[in-house]
């Protein structure tokens, strides 16, 4: 199943997926993020939010992108759904590959660790004495992610808990599925 | 072969677009925007009752059920009468892209259509920053995206 899924991966990535110069990329997301702080006088918490409501309006129209390119149905479990979103997902969107990891005992809860973060390239927090305890600097993945799952009708905590940005030894993103909206799922399906 | 009528119908019910296309002596005659909701939101809800209709056994029974792509399992698939056929996809998010074709259109060629108007939503509405969600298409681009390629099946 899993290779089976970074074929795939690998396979839109080359054939479907348009590609953009990175640094272009990078630098358009620092300079909204820099411009975000401007905007909110530093206030860190803020900024998150925002970055993770841009992420949301994001995630809930990218998602019929993504389930176009990759003509996929619904995953059955949360295990698939988190192979799906780390070999085909961000694969397709950002060319990574996060590793899935550190479940819960009960299945409900997984990391996904970012090797590399194409967002935060080139980047240092501001020396200020808090952007390296309160700024989310990639919050923008969460809110993508979060837009995704709704859609889908999985209603999900998506946030980070570690930065590398910060000086924390990995960078991961937390999901939490909280419930599967049954009666949202649209009529017809299994 | 033909395609007369597209209809893009959201999760909740509301029609999003609605095209006829130019044929000769098409079946489909010419209706006013209120019909058109109507048609829209009926096919939407007989869609719905289908769902639970269906015996869970028949399920395989048709053909374009079984692609991964479409979503519609057990809801109303396909209604054939005798000058045309009305043909519904529906995607995981719940969007409906319904057609309503001639006879002679195959069901694998109505399904293409079907997956390449899905693929217009996604880049040319979607990606439109100043699109809102659940609100009826109205972007010259994707109009004429969807003139394009249903006029190159209407032969």
């Amino acid at each position: 199943m899993s290779r089976q899924l970074k074929q795939i991966g690998d396979d839109i990535w080359k054939s479907k997926a348009e590609k953009v110069n990175s640094e272009l990329f990078t630098l358009t997301y620092g300079s909204v993020v820099a411009q975000l702080c401007k905007d909110f006088n530093y206030d860190y918490d803020e900024v998150n939010k925002e970055l993770f409501n841009m992420g949301l309006n994001i995630g809930v129209r990218l998602i019929d992108e993504f389930l176009q390119k990759t003509q996929l149905s619904r995953c059955a479990n949360l295990r698939d759904t988190a192979e799906v979103v780390s070999k085909i997902g961000f694969k397709i969107f950002l060319n990574i590959t996060p590793t899935v990891a550190h479940w819960t005992a009960d299945y409900k809860s997984f990391g996904l660790i970012l090797a590399e973060n194409p967002l935060a390239d080139f980047v240092e927090l501001p020396d200020d004495g808090k952007a390296n305890k309160e700024l989310w600097y990639s919050n923008i993945l969460c809110g993508v992610l979060k837009g995704c799952f709704e859609m889908v009708q999985l209603d999900c905590d998506v946030s980070f808990v570690e930065d590398t940005l910060r000086g924390d030894e990995t960078t991961e993103i937390r999901v939490k599925l909280i419930k599967v909206l049954k009666d949202e799922i649209p009529a017809g399906e299994e | 072969m033909a395609v007369y009528s597209l209809y893009i119908i959201s999760k909740s019910g509301s029609l999003l677009y609605q095209k006829d296309f130019n044929v000769v002596n098409s079946p489909i005659s010419k209706h006013n925007t209120n019909d058109y909701l109507v048609i829209a939101s009926t096919l939407h809800g007989v869609h719905a009752i289908a769902s639970k209709l269906t015996p869970k056994e028949a399920m395989g029974n048709y053909e374009r059920s079984r692609l991964p792509s479409n979503s519609n399992r057990y809801g109303l698939q396909c209604i054939r009468t005798d000058r045309f056929n009305i043909c519904v996809y529906q995607s995981t998010t719940g969007l409906k892209i319904i057609l309503i074709t001639s006879k002679d259109l195959s069901d694998l060629s109505v399904l293409q259509l079907q997956s390449k108007l899905y693929e217009y939503y996604t880049d040319f509405v979607l990606k439109n920053p100043f699109y809102r969600l659940e609100m009826p298409i109205r972007l010259k681009l994707f109009d004429d995206k969807v003139q394009s390629v249903v006029t190159s099946h209407n032969v």
